[in-house]
């Protein structure tokens, strides 16, 4: 449970869009065991929001596509699927929203949440995913989460994608998010039942 | 005599402990392979113990993509405990996440409690994903898992048997809308549900319940 290494680099109000470079940040390793790799998480802060935590999970590759043909498809093949996760922090004293995101890394760009009911989980599309004031949002395995689809770039653990989270205040994050094996995910810091331990140590 | 220090230590320790109930110590042991004595299920607060009867099996049959021949939810493998979870390979979120914490679970235990381990991994959407799909994407996260389909709807009616509300693929105007389970289910030799973990509840879970399913159901 001890928090991960994150770089947050702050800006003062001019450029509401900035972008961090994610190489180096591993150098600031705690004290993990050297059997794990600790990975560098994104990390960006514009106006009164900051993005820690950001990771995007690594797809396996050479996958075969779907069968895209007969009534239960929607006839395109979307070309594989990831998602994207962050907690985002609100210092401000206004409620904000993160609105849409996106990335020249897929062709879809989506908010979604998972909807648990009957023991079964269904990704439901949301509009957008509240940030209250002096609070913060956490995107993680089984709640909010960044679909991406119709991959364009490697998507394999060690690369990396950009992306733009714009918000409802009109403030906007560009940063570099790390590719990772979901095991590598930051622990999830704030629920019981559904804690994402990440299985190293 | 107890002073502050010694306090507020343990009340960090138990604080820190409390998420994984009785998990942590557990998985510190698994390490060492042998010594220790198997967590007792009911001290895992994120296994749930079926309390009365065992419920299914499920009568239907799965044609298997990893090694071909079907698989039958009444006759799973010999001498082996069967984690069963309903999924889809385009499931971007708790399907991967769950298929890697088995896989990590699986590999901080030792060989002879892992052997003993059948995972089964059923397709909730059957039409799009394909044998050759299925096999790509169970393999990408353990050479072992297992892997099949079926029709939907005998997928729906065997989920049904396990308490797994699945649904039938939906496609709306911007969506094509999934269902997977929520819950990765133990099943004893004859198939039976024994038991149930959220499928988020992470990789320190597993591997601190698996030993004691493993002796008790395998």
């Amino acid at each position: 449970m001890s928090p991960r290494p994150t770089r947050v680099v702050s800006l003062a109000g001019v450029a509401l869009t900035l972008t961090v470079a994610m190489g180096g940040c591993g150098t600031d390793s705690q004290d993990r065991s050297s059997a794990s790799r600790t990975p560098s998480y994104a990390a960006a802060t514009a106006r009164q929001l900051t993005l820690t935590d950001g990771w995007v999970s690594a797809v396996a590759s050479g996958m075969p596509g779907m069968d895209m043909s007969g009534p239960d498809t929607s006839g395109t093949d979307m070309g594989g699927e990831s998602a994207a996760y962050a907690t985002v922090t609100d210092t401000g004293p206004d409620d904000d929203a993160i609105v849409g995101v996106s990335t020249p890394a897929a062709t879809s760009v989506t908010l979604h949440k998972t909807v648990t009911k009957d023991a079964a989980g269904t990704m439901m599309a949301v509009r957008s995913i509240p940030v209250a004031a002096g609070g913060h949002v956490t995107l993680q395995p089984g709640g909010y989460h960044v679909m991406l689809m119709g991959l364009k770039s490697d998507f394999s653990a060690g690369s990396t994608i950009t992306m733009t989270w714009r918000f409802r205040s009109g403030a906007t994050l560009t940063t570099t998010f790390p590719v990772i094996d979901v095991t590598d995910r930051p622990t999830a810091s704030d629920t019981s039942g559904t804690s994402g331990t990440s299985g190293e140590e | 005599m107890t002073t502050w220090t010694t306090l507020t230590r343990r009340f960090t320790t138990v604080v820190l402990v409390t998420l994984l109930a009785a998990v942590a110590s557990a998985c510190g042991s698994s390490d060492a392979s042998s010594s220790a004595a198997p967590t007792p299920l009911a001290s895992i607060k994120q296994y749930h113990q079926i309390p009365q009867e065992p419920l299914g099996p499920a009568t239907q049959h799965i044609a298997q993509a990893t090694e071909g021949g079907t698989w039958s939810y009444a006759s799973p493998a010999k001498g082996k405990l069967t984690l069963l979870y309903f999924g889809y390979t385009s499931c971007p979120d708790i399907c991967p996440t769950t298929m890697a914490d088995l896989a990590v679970a699986l590999r901080t235990l030792p060989h002879a409690i892992a052997d003993k381990i059948w995972v089964q991994f059923v397709s909730t959407d059957p039409h799009r994903d394909t044998p050759a799909r299925l096999r790509a994407w169970i393999h990408h996260y353990s050479p072992t898992f297992h892997a099949g389909r079926a029709p939907i709807e005998q997928v729906i009616a065997a989920a049904r048997t396990y308490g797994i509300g699945i649904s039938k693929p939906k496609v709306t105007e911007h969506d094509y809308q999934v269902t997977h389970g929520a819950e990765v289910i133990a099943l004893d030799r004859h198939g039976a549900m024994v038991g149930y973990f959220s499928a988020l509840t992470g990789a320190k879970v597993y591997a601190a319940a698996l030993p004691t399913l493993v002796k008790d159901y395998a």
